[in-house]
């Protein structure tokens, strides 16, 4: 066998991605190595960039919230919300008590589903696939609400501007407490699980070490942050729609390592659980919507910050008084915490690799925000919206 | 009567921008307000800044009396961010690039600072033309600034100076030179064919 000797001023570069190493969505990285060591990282990101922030710009008001609801398949009630909220302070109109507790509770119910499909995620990485599967398998009861509740497993669609489109039945209020009351039981033994099985700590337990101060300074958000005892939650920082009052307990470790990560979102399920209780127990009577909401916005800025399960969503909405925002800003949490991977793979493991980067739940749709399409030449094109329209239609015309 | 939770979020708020206040008492002057019309700046000061009316960023969320805006020159600019980042008051949340169109001619880039529900955004004002759009990078005080200044300088076209990286962080590296997708005059639906023929 021949060695490759590398004279120690070049780097050896090892690209991952686009095809993502954790989870299924793109991005590409390229680790400079010393033998098994990280030495540099570097990322590229953009690969679903869809230009969603320009296409507000095109469409009104409430054909955005429709829009921006798209921008994550994961935490899609949380970006309608946000955008719900700031538009709601711009026109001076306020949604009702019952519409704010539903949207917290649908916020949350996406919360615990975000965090458990993270959990088998995560697992799957560390080589833990039955912990993937039972958790996936679980995870399909707050699936099956979410559905029961709003008619849809993603894309809820449970904003409108000034409220929210549905009330809780009865048989609804009792489908979510026997689903709640499933996953509890189950979040325990998960809890058990991770911080007990000694195989599954070798690859959690002091891995990917920040502290308190890196935290701060690589301006980490969520949960990742509240691993390293970042005291911060914006549904306790300031309290937006229902939070007020049905307050939520922020749940901070302090070491800081991956296993800090995994025991922070799960015992932010408990939080979940608790709460969703308390709102199907004292949700507030009255209407779900505003009377009327108005077409046309008078000039304001605004922003509006939600807590998402990732951490941290800034948005910053600007109107010029017409049917249309004139900016729309988006900040998601994953393009914060995406610095914090950067230097910290840095003298880690190349095989930690893939556990650092599941660490902060990461999502690329978020980042990104694009059509493009390659053709079959390999060259590329950007869709209109008027020409992936009448794709649909053409494709499904000649499909029947 | 607010709720006790509500007026304790309230009353830290109100606290975190008295704070504020005093850190960057030097720019008083332009709390909240625009600055001041060009005939009124001594000689050598930034010709750019415009008289225009000045709206206030609301906030969401309660416990919201509303933030602070910092109207500020790109000179002073990395010296508000050190005072603040010296003081340890709250966090860079992100950097809002801002296209005011061709009639005005100006774009705007926003800082926005979050400690607990009070938000200070420091909001420079900057022209649209290659020489005008710069700003100075603020990457050696914030790291992780680096980021949102790649999207700035890809999106909007402004330069920013010192910045560490300046790759494309979000659109294609085939990407036409001196077309930015968040500028007024660059519409909707233009697709990147047409994007190269302008």
């Amino acid at each position: 066998m021949t060695a490759v000797i590398t004279p120690k001023k070049e780097k050896f570069i090892v690209p991952i991605g686009p095809q993502h190493p954790a989870l299924k969505e793109p991005g590409h990285f390229e680790f400079a190595v010393d033998g098994e060591i990280v030495t540099d990282a570097t990322v590229r990101l953009g690969y679903v960039h869809r230009g969603i922030e320009k296409g507000t710009e095109a469409r009104t008001w409430t054909q955005n919230l429709y829009l921006v609801e798209r921008i994550c398949g994961i935490c899609s009630h949380i970006h309608a919300l946000t955008y719900a909220l700031g538009v709601e302070v711009l026109a001076e109109v306020e949604a009702p008590p019952r519409a704010q507790a539903i949207r917290v509770l649908v916020a949350e119910l996406e919360r615990i589903h975000s965090h458990l499909l993270w959990f088998g995620v995560a697992a799957h990485e560390a080589g833990f696939d039955t912990l993937f599967m039972y958790s996936w398998r679980d995870r399909e009861t707050i699936m099956d609400i979410l559905e029961a509740l709003t008619g849809n497993r993603v894309n809820y669609s449970a904003n409108v501007l000034g409220g929210v489109k549905f009330d809780v039945t009865d048989a609804q209020r009792k489908v979510i407490l026997e689903g709640i009351n499933f996953l509890e039981e189950r979040t325990h033994h998960y809890l058990n699980v991770v911080t007990t099985d000694s195989m599954f700590l070798q690859r959690t337990r002091g891995i990917g070490v920040t502290r308190l101060q890196d935290a701060q300074r690589l301006g980490i958000v969520g949960p990742t942050a509240r691993a390293s005892g970042v005291m911060r939650d914006v549904r306790v920082d300031a309290p937006y729609a229902a939070y007020v009052n049905f307050p939520i307990h922020m749940v901070v470790e302090t070491a800081g390592d991956l296993e800090a990560r995994f025991i922070v979102r799960l015992k932010e399920l408990f939080e979940s659980f608790r709460l969703i209780r308390e709102i199907l127990d004292n949700l507030p009577p009255g209407d779900l919507q505003v009377k009327r909401f108005p077409r046309r916005i008078k000039p304001g800025e605004v922003i509006s910050r939600v807590e998402a399960p990732r951490g941290e969503v800034f948005y910053y909405i600007r109107s010029t008084g017409s049917e249309n925002p004139d900016r729309v800003k988006v900040r998601t949490p994953t393009l914060c915490n995406m610095a914090s991977v950067l230097s910290l793979s840095i003298g880690h493991h190349l095989a930690d690799i893939p556990m650092l980067l599941v660490g902060i739940d990461p999502c690329f749709s978020c980042n990104d925000r694009g059509v493009a399409i390659c053709t079959s030449d390999g060259g590329h094109d950007s869709w209109t919206w008027e020409r992936l329209r009448q794709f649909g239609i053409d494709y499904y015309a000649n499909k029947v | 009567m607010l709720p006790a939770y509500e007026s304790s979020v309230n009353d830290k708020a109100e606290r975190a921008l008295v704070d504020a206040e005093a850190l960057l008492g030097m720019w008083a002057p332009f709390f909240n307000k625009p600055q001041p019309d060009t005939t009124t700046l001594a000689h050598g000061e930034n010709p750019l800044i415009f008289p225009y009316a000045k709206r206030r960023i609301k906030l969401t969320g309660k416990g919201r009396p509303d933030g602070l805006d910092v109207s500020i020159t790109a000179d002073d600019l990395r010296e508000a961010v050190q005072i603040l980042i010296d003081a340890d008051w709250g966090y860079l949340i992100t950097i809002t690039g801002l296209d005011l169109g061709p009639e005005e001619g100006a774009m705007e880039v926003l800082y926005h600072f979050a400690q607990g529900a009070a938000v200070v955004t420091l909001s420079v004002r900057i022209g649209r033309e290659r020489e005008t759009a710069v700003i100075p990078s603020i990457c050696a005080i914030i790291p992780s600034a680096s980021f949102f200044e790649r999207e700035l300088s890809e999106m909007l076209g402004i330069t920013v100076r010192n910045t560490p990286n300046t790759d494309h962080l979000f659109l294609p590296d085939d990407w036409p030179a001196g077309v930015y997708p968040l500028r007024k005059e660059f519409m909707a639906n233009t697709s990147t064919a047409e994007a190269k023929d302008s």
